[in-house]
């Protein structure tokens, strides 16, 4: 009997494993059809003289989220985290009870944690959910706010179950959290924007959220020379992936 | 008798502090924010957010029980993020230092250590109020900050005489502490760095007094037991003098 755990980790492995190198080999070959012209003479054009399409990954912050966006955003995060926690710590969750869910609700300590979770885990799963926000169109500031949110839900309704909220992960989570994913995000950019196959699938390995569906800042350019006599112009056409 | 009357006046202060930090915010918001005074030259960015991070390396004085002291250098990271308004900023900052121990006691009410050594982490967070005076110097302009801290040492220990005998890999000793901070930094202008990474150099002083202290079992690595909590006021001090360099992000 394989046990439920082990199933889920192997399924993200294998989810993210797949991933990178598929989202790569797709990249490579943005769709034309809305290209598409009716006029033959235009259509041959574009044929013969367009350039290599590149896409170029970025970031949009748009300021039109509406309030359930924003709500849905942060009840997948925290969805995931109520999935994610007695999968990692499958001993500690088992270990909690309701009793201690409401002795530990709202009390705020300083955590003895081993510095493996308040300096490595914390900071990742910041910066995570950081990029998480940056990919759904949030600007830098919304984002380390959203991350906070998440992070303050995790500490005082998730993690109760077993153990008070410690005052030091809110805000190594959150600060540290967004200065490692601004870290990321830029680093993650220069490698998939600026590089071969390898470079963008560590681009991606190391800002997951640029491969889901909900990343806005993902382009395809695609430029293109008007031969016709007369005409010589360098135009440029701009899909974004939504 | 003398230890607890220490604390509270201790306390006392730091309550005061909060409080004189408040009002002196306040009042100099609504002086600045007046609109009978004309803007001043000096003020790069209002009502914006900041998040910096830099090294910090610095001095510290720890003093235990029974007398012992330990001096010596430290090293670590700092964070902050901050909302800035006219002249006041009001920032969260963290300070991050790691290094060693020698010759301190400590006394966890279930074991006592003497004569230790080992390593020593130090996490101290600390809301602080920052006031931004109208001058320039060149690209700089300085400030001057003040708040409360908590911090949070754990002592992992190598070496130690103590009066159970324990196995120290498997143990720390933590100890939380509050204090006050004096900031005293020049941070450079927007304008001078075109708004990417614009510097910054913060000179620190600290000073803590331990609240209380635990003795906790490490052995198993997902989840820590506490063996024992006991207060301990002002049991150990420590002053720290702190050199920061960094960079605002974003």
């Amino acid at each position: 009997m394989i046990p439920v755990n082990k199933l889920i980790k192997f399924f993200f492995i294998l989810t993210f494993c797949l991933l990178g190198p598929l989202n790569v080999l797709c990249a490579e070959q943005p769709s034309f059809s809305l290209l598409g012209s009716q006029d033959s003479e235009i259509s041959d054009s574009f044929h013969l003289n367009y350039q290599d399409p590149q896409v170029i990954y970025g970031y949009r912050d748009r300021d039109d989220h509406t309030f359930g966006e924003v709500l849905g955003s942060i009840g997948v995060i925290y969805g995931i985290s109520w999935l994610i926690y007695p999968i990692v710590m499958p001993t500690t969750f088992r270990e909690g009870e309701l009793s201690d869910y409401r002795t530990n609700f709202g009390r705020i300590v300083w955590d003895k944690d081993e510095p493996f979770w308040n300096w490595f885990v914390h900071p990742i799963s910041g910066s995570q959910m950081y990029l998480y926000y940056r990919a759904h169109g949030h600007d830098r500031w919304s984002s380390v706010g959203l991350t906070f949110i998440s992070q303050a839900l995790w500490e005082f309704t998730i993690e109760v179950y077993t153990e008070p909220t410690s005052f030091q992960d809110n805000y190594i989570t959150t600060v540290w959290g967004s200065i490692l994913g601004f870290g990321l995000e830029n680093l993650s950019m220069h490698l998939l924007n600026n590089g071969g196959a390898i470079s963008r699938f560590f681009g991606h390995a190391i800002n997951p959220s640029t491969l889901l569906w909900f990343y806005e800042g993902k382009v395809h350019f695609i430029p293109h020379i008007d031969p016709r006599e007369g005409q010589e112009n360098l135009s440029a056409f701009l899909i974004f992936d939504f | 008798m003398k230890n607890t009357q220490n604390n509270t006046f201790y306390h006392d202060l730091l309550k005061l502090s909060v409080i004189c930090l408040c009002l002196f915010s306040f009042a100099v918001e609504a002086k600045y924010q007046s609109p009978t005074l004309e803007p001043s030259k000096g003020i790069q960015f209002h009502n914006e957010f900041s998040m910096r991070a830099g090294m910090t390396s610095g001095y510290m004085d720890t003093r235990g029980l029974q007398g012992t002291s330990d001096k010596r250098a430290t090293i670590g990271f700092t964070t902050s993020v901050s909302y800035r308004f006219k002249r006041i900023q009001w920032t969260i900052s963290s300070y991050t230092l790691f290094g060693g121990i020698s010759n301190l006691s400590y006394d966890t009410k279930v074991i006592q250590f003497s004569k230790t050594s080992g390593r020593f982490r130090n996490v101290a967070i600390t809301p602080t109020a920052r006031y931004h005076p109208n001058i320039q110097l060149g690209s700089f302009s300085p400030y001057l900050g003040a708040g409360i801290l908590w911090s949070h040492r754990t002592n992992k220990l190598r070496r130690a005489q103590m009066t159970t005998k324990t196995d120290l890999s498997n143990n720390k000793i933590n100890y939380e502490s509050r204090g006050l901070i004096i900031q005293l930094g020049i941070h450079q202008t927007n304008q001078a760095t075109n708004g990417k990474f614009p510097l910054f150099i913060e000179l620190s002083l600290i000073h803590s007094q331990s609240r209380n202290v635990s003795l906790i079992d490490t052995s198993n690595f997902r989840k820590t037991e506490i063996l024992s909590k006991q207060d301990a006021p002002s049991e150990i001090k420590n002053s720290k003098v702190l050199l920061s360099l960094g960079a605002r992000l974003f």
